[in-house]
């Protein structure tokens, strides 16, 4: 594990100006992702999961304040000049497939002029020939077949659009892909066949990815770390198979626990809307056993390898210190 | 009373749409070739009991809503609601078919005309079935209404316009819209689909709080097969147009059939 991690989010904070004052969309959010793994965020909407996603694309609106370090390669973003950052690494080595491909695509120009325009963009270098052989090879790798070049996007189905979207991320080659909702309105069928094709192009470009999602199972079919998000707050940081194991956030559990089953026993579902009283009795037990850790409710313990929880809703009993 | 224990039965119900190819075509009123829709497709419902209708889109399960509630009417087959055939209802016949039966659909956003209150929005499904005959007593009724579904304060939310709301607000008032009529039947399409998973449990279980309350039957279109086996008593398959698989919850889950139903349940994400 010496190597150094693609991604390192530390300590990031963004707060919003607006005419009615300061508004915090994340607060203290840290994670590591190592090359070639996969980190899935969670959370319902206004939990800062496509806000994250947007900074460290420094995609954000100007009122946006970033602070706090999102470290790629060693380099660190938030510290490089807009003019760098279009020409080294937006695209070529960070690419981000949208939600809504319909609204991402430009209705009046064909899927084709749509792919050049990017790589003339990015790749001035590339002579028409080159650029037609690129567009050739990423259209067959999410299996678009070549007559979508000349379709608007209109004439295009939604999975066929997501594909779309998927192949003009890869575009530029880059080593590290953001996936946010790109499955989200798609039916059970195509969402299964996109991500199959997801995990395949992963492996075969060796990317780094970061999936965002509001459902739980989109994130336990495609990711290696789970991150739950809640209020702009991380909740949970965990491996994929501990986390879904035992979730150890009453958060987390509630989120779980919010989405029916389709082969376990039947139970009445509920909403998450009530998670903090599910801990609280935790949360009295930490105040006569280890006031310290008690009196920050933010304070993210470690329950594992690699296994984080926040104090405030962690549903383990902590150890006494002795 | 009535012969049958059956609220809705459908048979052979199909809809075709004319694929009109070019001007000519059109300008004589001519078609050739159709879109089958709804192919031939027959079930049938039972008050209190809910159906759900999966399948991928284009599958033609919110056409089949959309001809249940008559907003669409069939090109061929019947629907009977109980025991009167309503394929072909027309005026004020299918004006009082429409307080027995309701629709909901999938987006919340577009499901309130955003100029007008909700509490405007909602008299006039009163008024236009002239139900009750003063506004302060369509008003009493909308109050009650909203506090049955825990929209309180529900003056306040009255007063509010669309954008105010929340989209799992907005989806139990639209819920609670289709309700004021006191219908036998609904029709609910992709009702949590475009909602957070926070509040979709809130909405599954008013729709079978209203069905254990009011033994609505209820046609619930999605295509999750962990929302349908949450749900539904039966589950109705559907592919191209035609229904492939027909049966008991439990057994269309643990034992399909239908080469489609399996695959449809190889593709859910479970946790």
């Amino acid at each position: 594990m010496s190597e150094q991690p693609l991604l390192e989010v530390k300590n990031l904070n963004i707060t919003y100006r607006t005419e009615r004052g300061f508004v915090s969309a994340v607060q203290d959010v840290s994670f590591t992702l190592p090359k070639g793994a996969s980190i899935g965020l969670v959370g319902e909407s206004g939990s800062g999961k496509s806000t994250i996603a947007m900074a460290v694309m420094r995609l954000l609106p100007p009122n946006a304040r970033v602070t706090g370090q999102i470290i790629f390669n060693g380099t660190d973003l938030n510290a490089v000049n807009d003019r760098q950052l279009n020409r080294t690494w937006r695209w070529k080595q960070l690419s981000m497939v949208f939600q809504k491909s319909l609204s991402a695509l430009s209705p009046v120009h064909r899927i084709g002029d749509q792919m050049h325009d990017v790589l003339h963009q990015h790749n001035p270098q590339l002579n028409e020939s080159q650029r037609r052989a690129k567009i050739d090879e990423v259209l067959n790798a999410v299996n678009l077949p070549q007559r979508v070049i000349r379709s608007f996007p209109f004439e295009l189905s939604g999975g066929q659009m997501q594909r779309t979207m998927i192949a003009l991320g890869l575009i530029c080659n880059p080593p590290f892909v953001i996936f946010d909702e790109a499955t989200t309105a798609l039916d059970v069928i195509t969402q299964a066949q996109i991500l199959d094709e997801v995990k395949r192009l992963k492996a075969a470009y060796n990317l780094t990815t970061m999936v965002i999602s509001h459902d739980v199972g989109v994130i336990n079919a495609t990711t290696d770390i789970v991150a739950v998000l809640y209020g702009g707050q991380l909740m949970e940081l965990a491996p994929r198979e501990a986390f879904f194991k035992d979730p150890q956030h009453a958060y987390s559990r509630a989120l779980i626990d919010s989405v029916p089953s389709l082969y376990g026993p039947k139970r009445r579902i509920t909403g998450v809307s009530d998670w903090r009283t599910a801990s609280s009795s935790t949360v009295d037990q930490l105040r006569s056993d280890r006031p310290a850790e008690a009196a920050d409710p933010n304070a993210m313990i470690e329950v594992g390898p690699g296994h984080f929880v926040r104090r405030e809703g962690y549903l383990g009993a902590l150890e006494v210190a002795s | 009373m009535s012969e049958s224990q059956h609220l809705i039965e459908v048979t052979d119900l199909q809809r075709y749409y004319p694929i009109r190819k070019n001007l000519t075509d059109f300008a004589r009123g001519k078609s050739g070739e159709v879109v089958k829709a709804v192919d031939t497709i027959s079930f049938t419902l039972k008050r209190g009991e809910i159906l759900a209708v999966v399948g991928e889109s284009g599958s033609g399960k919110s056409t089949t809503g959309r001809l249940l509630v008559r907003l669409d009417t069939p090109t061929g087959g019947s629907i009977r609601f109980d025991g009167q055939d309503v394929s072909h209802l027309k005026g004020a016949e299918l004006k009082a078919f429409r307080r027995r039966a309701q629709i909901i659909f999938q987006n919340p956003f577009e499901a309130f005309d955003p100029r007008l209150t909700i509490g405007s929005s909602l008299e006039q499904a009163l008024r236009i079935h002239d139900i009750g005959s003063t506004p302060k007593e369509r008003e009493d009724r909308l109050i009650a209404a909203l506090e049955r579904a825990s929209l309180s304060p529900a003056r306040e939310f009255l007063m509010r316009y669309p954008h105010e709301l929340s989209g799992g607000q907005s989806q139990r008032m639209a819920t609670v819209r289709a309700m004021l009529l006191e219908p036998q039947f609904l029709v609910a399409d992709e009702p949590v689909s475009m909602l957070d998973v926070s509040v979709r449990a809130d909405i599954l279980n008013q729709l079978l709080d209203l069905r254990d309350t009011y033994g609505m039957a209820i046609v619930f279109i999605t295509h999750d097969l962990a929302v349908a086996r949450y749900v539904a008593d039966r589950v109705a398959v559907m592919q191209h147009g035609k229904l492939v698989e027909v049966g008991e919850t439990e057994q269309i889950i643990f034992n399909p059939q239908h080469e489609y139903s399996r695959e449809l349940l190889a593709h859910t994400l479970e946790v």
